[in-house]
């Protein structure tokens, strides 16, 4: 299960670019070793380093979708 | 009299929301969507996984709604409904228990004080010239992605480089940036004595 996969995955597993089953593997593979959950870290400290979000979160169309699935009620006192 | 006014002032204070309307839920979804979808994140590494998480917990809430909203709908009530859904999530995909015992230490992270904001300042100047100090290509996929948000497949067009190029520079942008930012890192970002 946790094969193939290499060091530098632990980007895409950072920035959340991972299938929830490729999120699986990674966390398999990173358990397997003290030192990858190290690296893990250190990966996840530069990016707080480096920008105020991990990744661009489309908090409009989760608005939408959420009011969407509870009908009219939801828009009702809202403009933002 | 002015003192009562004050007094009556207080709650509004405490509470930047009005319990039990939509207008509350919308403000508590307007100000922690994003730093939820962040921390849930750190638990499951798929933000699909993330987003579907932090939406059925304002779902929940939404369809709950009531005069528990002073409670529920602040953030450290949040923070924990989020990452007992995170954490069931986890166990519910059979993940590793090894990493669900790691995610389970995750912390709410502190939100920010004038001390964190200053200090931060202070670091971005090292951060800012620990990038400007990067090979150029290097540099260049790094700042079109952390600044810019440009996709991996974007970056690879603009550069006229290819996918495996972009994701091998911004790896190597991560080792020497953790390596040049190391003396810093060792030092924590909230001071001393408020940890403690």
């Amino acid at each position: 299960m946790t094969e193939g996969i290499e060091e530098s995955d632990l980007l895409r597993f950072v920035e959340g670019d991972c299938s929830p089953d490729e999120a699986a593997a990674i966390q398999a593979w990173i358990a397997s070793d003290p030192r990858r959950g190290e690296r893990l870290d250190e990966v996840r400290t530069v990016w707080r380093l480096t920008g105020s979000s991990t990744r661009q979160w489309v908090v409009a169309e989760a608005r939408i979708r959420l009011l969407r699935s509870r009908g009219r009620h939801g828009a009702q006192g809202s403009t933002a | 009299m002015l003192e009562s006014h004050f007094r009556s002032q207080l709650p509004m204070l405490e509470h930047h929301v009005t319990p039990g309307t939509p207008h509350s839920w919308e403000s508590a979804f307007q100000a922690y969507y994003v730093e939820l979808c962040e921390y849930v994140l750190r638990f499951v590494g798929s933000a699909e996984a993330a987003q579907d998480l932090v939406q059925d917990l304002f779902l929940r809430l939404w369809d709950s709604r009531g005069p528990r909203d002073a409670t529920r709908l602040t953030r450290p009530y949040l923070y924990v409904a989020a990452r007992n859904r995170a954490l069931k999530y986890l166990r519910h995909r059979r993940v590793v228990a090894t990493w669900i015992a790691r995610a389970a230490c995750e912390e709410t992270p502190p939100s920010d004080t004038p001390e964190d904001l200053c200090l931060r300042g202070e670091l971005d100047d090292a951060v800012q010239e620990a990038i400007a100090e990067l090979p150029a290509r290097c540099r260049a996929v790094f700042v079109l992605r952390r600044r810019e948000q440009l996709s991996y497949r974007e970056i690879a067009t603009r550069l006229g480089i290819g996918l495996g190029t972009v994701k091998s520079q911004m790896w190597r942008a991560t080792l020497r940036l953790r390596a040049r930012l190391g003396p810093y890192l060792a030092r924590p970002v909230i001071s001393e004595d408020r940890a403690g």
